[in-house]
């Protein structure tokens, strides 16, 4: 299955207005709904309102703080002309959206400027840093580069696992087992998984209705109704790989457990795990264990290394006989 | 049909309700028993032939193209089988 990794389309402007938690709501420029963001940073224009244009960043959400708009009612009142000059260039760089956080109340000549730029200004109650923070993780997550790859996605101890292998090797068997077992499930099939800020895989169905299975022999079931909401989370971050093989008896298998090994998804590293399959085995207790064992070598715990401590002194011991 | 083993084919979805559920399940039991991998892509989404889930996951709707890729002695087989599912409608509409 190949590796591509993918870049997601532009944002369209009034998704962003969708985001609940953003509470934004349009104060002019409606017809600038259909602009589109391709940018995660997020740019404070105080700088370009005093007329400094050297970093000029206009490919970047704008954000109109209390500070700003103080300084613009100041400028006007002082009649500064210079400040709407500088206004006028900041909207008519074609930049995504104009946000006004704080609830500050806009001043008249914004308005004007939104309409004739035909450029959105959204207003938030959010203070300028809260607000920042949260459109930030926002786009980060929807612009991110991501892969999209074969498996189940489980969160077993709460750590996210993606169980991998060759089609019918048991994938979905397994994850009924680790249901079973109470863990959660996040999807099954095609997981789109995204690199977002400092280096977390973000794991979620591809699916365009989640929480759905085929059990072969059974067909398809919602696993969110058979096992009910607690079995389930839409999101979930990648922490290891437990990759289902079939039995090779030629082939050598993890047998001490001294080192871990790694793959890389979307450039980070992520412990791997290559489990044999044959019949017989609980492969779900197995994928338990092994979560557990990535948990304990995470805390430098290497079970393997103790007992071979512990082994060797006894060995030096009965030496010194 | 670049080297021997691999084949490849485009079609637009034609029936009405799209690849939903049914039409999902016949396609997958048309190449289940072929040897060849077979892959299908719509809109760089790229699924196994072979996963009901994964078909369906597709969510493709009529009108939309799908790529499929097929690498294995019988290649050439499972392309044309999806084809034609595809160019009859699934038996529907």
């Amino acid at each position: 299955m190949s590796d591509r990794v993918l870049t997601p389309s532009p944002i369209p402007v009034r998704r962003i207005l969708e985001r609940a938690d953003l509470e934004l709501s349009v104060a002019a420029g409606e017809s600038g709904l259909d602009r589109v963001i391709i940018r995660a940073e997020i740019n404070r224009p105080a700088l370009e309102l005093s007329g400094f244009f050297d970093k000029w960043q206009p490919e970047r959400v704008q954000i109109l703080g209390s500070g700003e708009i103080a300084f613009i009612e100041t400028r006007l009142a002082q009649g500064d002309r210079s400040v709407m000059n500088n206004l006028d260039r900041i909207f008519g760089s074609h930049p995504p959206c104009v946000v006004v956080t704080n609830d500050a109340e806009i001043p008249k000549e914004i308005f004007d400027l939104a309409e004739r730029h035909k450029l959105s200004v959204f207003r938030t109650k959010h203070h300028s840093t809260s607000f920042t923070k949260r459109l930030w993780d926002h786009l980060n997550v929807e612009l991110s580069p991501y892969v999209v790859k074969r498996g189940v996605l489980m969160d077993i101890f709460n750590v996210g696992v993606l169980i991998t292998g060759p089609s019918s090797i048991g994938k979905s068997e397994c994850a009924l087992d680790l249901l079973a077992k109470g863990h959660t499930f996040v999807a099954d099939d095609l997981i789109l998984i995204r690199a977002s800020q400092f280096s977390h895989l973000q794991g979620t169905g591809k699916a365009p209705v989640p929480y759905h299975m085929e059990v072969r022999g059974i067909g398809i079931i919602d696993i969110s109704r058979m096992y009910g909401p607690r079995a389930v989370r839409l999101f979930k971050n990648v922490d290891m790989v437990a990759n289902l093989e079939d039995w090779d008896a030629g082939k050598e298998y993890e047998r001490l457990g001294m080192e871990s090994k790694t793959t890389k998804i979307l450039g980070v590293e992520v412990p791997l795990y290559n489990l044999p399959v044959k019949p017989g085995r609980n492969i779900g207790t197995i994928v338990e264990v092994a979560v557990l064992d990535k948990k304990l070598k995470q805390t430098g715990v290497y079970m393997a290394r103790e007992f071979d401590e512990k082994l060797i002194q006894i060995m030096r011991k009965a030496e010194g006989h | 049909m670049s080297k021997p083993g691999f084949s490849e084919g485009r079609f637009i979805i034609q029936n009405e309700l799209g690849l939903h559920a049914r039409p999902a399940m016949l396609l997958v039991q048309s190449i289940n028993r072929l040897q060849c991998n077979v892959l299908i892509e719509k809109e760089g989404l790229v699924a196994d032939a072979k996963s009901i889930m994964g078909v369906l996951t597709l969510a493709a709707e009529q009108g939309s193209e799908l790529i499929v890729r097929a690498d294995g002695p019988d290649a050439e087989q499972a392309v044309e089988a999806i084809g034609k599912l595809i160019s009859e409608k699934f038996g529907e509409d």
